[in-house]
């Protein structure tokens, strides 16, 4: 089932087009990653999409058409602490409870659910303010989840954290949809978008320019294998030219003892065999031999033309 | 270096926040330019429309006021009793009033000062302000009588009378020379100048006519003289001639007288016939004859010619005498000259003398008009000694104390309350518009700046529901503010407020509303706190300066008066006031109440607005 079906969504400021006819369905379940430069649209349509600004032409579908209260079903993860910061984490939570509709005990069930789930349970009468940095994302997303919405948008969950926290945060964003939820992602970590997301869709100036699973977006856009052999007092030259005529590649590199070999992905298993095989046979002593596979962050390299930033 | 860094850092960022930047700059122009146009030339003297109530009960016709009226620019209004000037003060439709009485014209001028002591300054000011002007123009009054009649006594010295007496003899002289100048111009009116001018020039004439006789005279002598001359000439010529003939005469008798010797001697001569002789004997006969005769003609010529002597005598006596005449008549033509030289000067000099009598005359007539003026300003000057002399038998009827202090000024409050109670309204004003409008905008900014705003929006709760629950809130707050004033109001400085407590704080919580109002719409057009902070003071200061709460309106431009009678603070501060102090109702208070929620109302559709 599409929970989100946006359908040739544009978005104009004055003469400027920020989004140019993007169309996207995101099913139930998904984690659907928004990955993009800045200024490639992912904010536009994530405030389209939540319904905080208009598009300026096309449609978006929540639930098939169903008649719904969108708010009760959507929730926003802000890449910054969305909460005041000198309540405490149990005032904080029950606050927004109230806000996001809850009432009687299930307000205080909701609440402690979640410290619970988010192991911020002992933190519960301390003031926010005083939570680390990675306890006050957490917070966030608790007060983001209160009313249990159904779509999860996750602005950047994880910049600043450290690895723990950040392996914490990947862990409960998969229980969340293991749980049947559905989550939009923001991310500049391609890692994370590789290791998260379901779907991915890259945007760049506007436009969609591609979507689909990670690893399919990786096969079909990530480029080629590299082999990498270290080998004792290198290879000589007239070696690596035979080797360059003997795989057609000329793109074949030697530095600092370590010999680079590009393959394409397909069938590259044989071919990594044989030149081993070769070197061996020629006397050369293999030290160690490595594989560098294509990844989201060479695909968003391949399409974009550009690298991912790291931080916004 | 790092100072260096520090400071630019700071400068950078101000510069960075646009509107915190806009308001630097427009803060001194606003502070100067609205401050400055308001209170220009800030004194009671340059202030317009004041609108002074009075009770006019004095016994007689006192212009006091109205030269108070003219000389201070305030509008006078006068009121039958002092019920009605209460409800005008209390409606502000006066700001002092003044009742005036007294016993007697010349007894002290009570003024009973009725004053506005709902605003503290305000009414200081202008109870001040009225009992210094009266205290002022009663002051200038008496100094200028005192001075007119000081002044008088010393030019008048002690006698009056004396001096009008003297001045009626200063009259009955100027009679008199009137009287002398009449008799003057009727001599000088005698004098008929026509006559002696004809006389003179009948003496002319005379003279003309001598003078054309003599010279005829002159004339005729000259044509006898001339005719003397000629016969003179001719008688010369006839002598001349005469002489001719009778030496010719001479010479032929000689010539004869020899021929007759000749003929003597040849007749004697015997030689000769004797009838030769006897023919010379007749020839000689015949010359002696014609010798006789001769001699007898030289005779007659002799005669002739001592006649002619005597003639000439004659002529040269008749010579003599011609030029005798011709002197005298010289003489008498000089004569005649001078004369007429004589007559001309006299006429010279009559003219003169004539113009002279003119200028006389025209002196006698300027005198005339002098004595008429002097006799004006002598009876203007008499009149005026009169009246000074009645002016100084009034003065000398004035009571001392009323010359010294001629108005006695008793204060009426026209509200009973002490300034403790004045303080509570508007501190009540001021602290619920810092309370209300600083909170409300700074923790809508904090919402703002901690995403919590945009939770919220993205909460299933409405927008009314979220706005009107922090209106709710701030309400509380400033409900909490208004009963610890209200409180120490009541058991610290013993104001009772239960009568109008209900009233009071339905008051508060309209005050409240509009002032929160603002505070919301402050934060809808700022990002920051500090934006939002110094936009809220610029709404706040220049409402304290223009509320009427440190300084009265009336100080200010009729414009600005009006801008400022609709200021949410100032209207706040009229329904404080109007319940606390003046113990008015709210539904006399209908006008402020209807000002601020309009505000209110209209606030909040913006802020609708806005957020959508």
């Amino acid at each position: 089932m599409s929970v989100i079906s946006v359908q040739e969504v544009s978005k104009k400021y004055g003469a400027k087009t920020v989004l140019d006819k993007v169309s996207f369905d995101i099913e139930k379940g998904e984690i659907f990653g928004l990955l993009g430069s800045n200024g490639a649209g992912k904010s536009t349509i994530t405030k389209i999409i939540l319904g905080l600004e208009k598009q300026s032409s096309g449609k978006i579908k929540y639930f098939d058409g169903k008649p719904i209260n969108l708010k009760r079903k959507i929730s926003l993860v802000p890449q910054d602490t969305a909460f005041y910061r000198d309540f405490s984490v149990e005032k904080n939570m029950l606050f927004f409870a109230s806000i996001y509709g809850l009432k009687g005990k299930m307000k205080k069930e909701r609440t402690d659910f979640l410290l619970k789930w988010l192991n911020l349970n002992e933190f519960r009468k301390t003031k926010s303010s005083f939570l680390s940095g990675g306890y006050q994302r957490l917070l966030n997303i608790a007060i983001s989840l209160l009313h249990d919405p159904e779509i999860i948008f996750l602005d950047e969950p994880t910049v600043g954290l450290d690895p723990k926290m950040r392996m914490l945060f990947w862990e409960k964003i998969k229980e969340l949809q293991a749980s049947q939820k559905t989550i939009i992602l923001t991310t500049h970590y391609m890692d994370e978008a590789e290791s998260l997301c379901t779907k991915i869709a890259l945007l760049k100036n506007g436009k969609l320019l591609t979507m689909g699973k990670p690893r399919d977006l990786v096969r079909e856009h990530g480029g080629i294998r590299v082999m990498v052999f270290k080998v004792t007092n290198g290879v000589s030259q007239p070696d690596l030219e035979q080797i360059r005529k003997a795989l057609n590649q000329k793109t074949i590199i030697e530095k600092d003892d370590l010999l680079f070999i590009p393959f394409e992905q397909e069938h590259s298993l044989e071919k990594i065999i044989a030149v081993t095989q070769w070197l061996m046979d020629k006397g050369y002593n293999i030290v160690s031999s490595t594989t560098k596979e294509p990844s989201l962050e060479d695909v968003f390299l391949n399409i974009t033309g550009e690298k991912m930033k790291k931080e916004e | 270096m790092k100072l260096i860094d520090i400071i630019w850092k700071e400068i950078s960022v101000v510069k960075s926040q646009r509107i915190a930047l806009l308001l630097i700059v427009l803060y001194p122009f606003l502070a100067i330019g609205l401050l400055g146009s308001s209170f220009s030339g800030i004194s009671i003297a340059q202030m317009s429309n004041i609108n002074i109530g009075l009770i006019n009960e004095l016994p007689f016709d006192s212009n006091i006021i109205n030269e108070f009226a003219v000389g201070n620019n305030v509008n006078l209004t006068e009121f039958d009793d002092v019920n009605q000037l209460r409800s005008a003060i209390k409606t502000k439709d006066v700001i002092v009033g003044l009742k005036l009485s007294a016993p007697s014209e010349n007894s002290q001028i009570r003024v009973d000062l009725f004053y506005d002591n709902s605003n503290l300054m305000a009414s200081g000011i202008f109870l001040e302000y009225a009992k210094v002007t009266m205290q002022r123009m009663t002051i200038e009054q008496t100094k200028t009588k005192l001075s007119e009649i000081f002044n008088t006594m010393v030019s008048l010295g002690n006698n009056l009378e004396g001096e009008i007496t003297q001045v009626n003899e200063f009259q009955r002289k100027l009679e008199e020379a009137e009287i002398d100048l009449d008799s003057l111009e009727a001599k000088l009116n005698q004098f008929d100048f026509e006559e002696i001018e004809d006389a003179l020039d009948g003496q002319q004439n005379s003279i003309d006519s001598f003078e054309t006789k003599n010279a005829e005279f002159l004339h005729e002598l000259d044509a006898f003289e001339n005719s003397f001359d000629e016969m003179k000439q001719e008688l010369e010529q006839f002598n001349n001639e005469f002489s001719v003939y009778k030496e010719d005469l001479d010479f032929s008798s000689t010539q004869l007288e020899t021929m007759i010797t000749n003929l003597d001697a040849m007749i004697a001569d015997t030689a000769i016939d004797p009838a030769i002789k006897a023919q010379l004997e007749t020839q000689r006969a015949g010359l002696v004859t014609m010798k006789g005769k001769i001699d007898g003609i030289r005779n007659g010529l002799d005669q002739i010619s001592n006649d002619q002597s005597e003639l000439n005598t004659k002529l040269n006596e008749a010579d003599a005498l011609f030029i005798r005449l011709r002197a005298e008549s010289q003489t008498i033509s000089s004569t005649l000259s001078n004369s007429s030289a004589t007559i001309q000067t006299m006429n010279d000099d009559l003219i003169v003398f004539k113009e002279s009598i003119d200028e006389v005359k025209d002196l006698i007539a300027e005198a005339r008009i002098s004595k008429a003026d002097i006799e004006e300003k002598l009876s203007a000057s008499s009149a005026l000694l009169s009246s000074f002399s009645g002016q100084i038998i009034e003065f000398s009827n004035l009571d001392p104390k009323v010359l010294a202090q001629p108005v006695v000024f008793y204060e009426q409050r026209v509200f009973n309350v002490d300034p403790f109670g004045i303080l509570v309204s508007n501190a009540t004003s001021i602290v619920l518009i810092l309370t209300c409008l600083l909170l409300t905008s700074i923790i809508v900014i904090l919402e703002k700046s901690e995403n919590v705003s945009l939770r919220m929006r993205l909460s299933p709760t409405t927008k009314p529901m979220l706005l009107f629950g922090k209106i709710i809130g701030q309400l509380l707050i400033a409900l909490v503010e208004a009963t610890i004033i209200f409180g120490v109001a009541m058991f610290g400085f013993g104001i009772n407020i239960i009568p109008f407590i209900l009233e009071l704080y339905l008051a508060t919580i309209l005050i409240s509303l509009a002032f929160i109002s603002l505070g919301l719409i402050i934060a809808s057009f700022t990002k920051n706190q500090s934006t939002a902070i110094l936009t809220s003071l610029l709404i706040v200061v220049p409402m304290l300066f223009l509320g009427g709460i440190i300084l009265p309106l009336e100080f200010m431009e009729p414009t600005m008066q009006m801008i400022s009678s609709f200021l949410p603070l100032t209207v706040a501060n009229n329904i404080l006031v109007g319940l606390i102090i003046k113990g008015m109702s709210l539904l006399e208070l209908i006008k402020e109440i209807a000002i601020l929620t309009f505000l209110i109302l209209f606030i909040l559709v913006i802020v609708m607005l806005k957020e959508e």
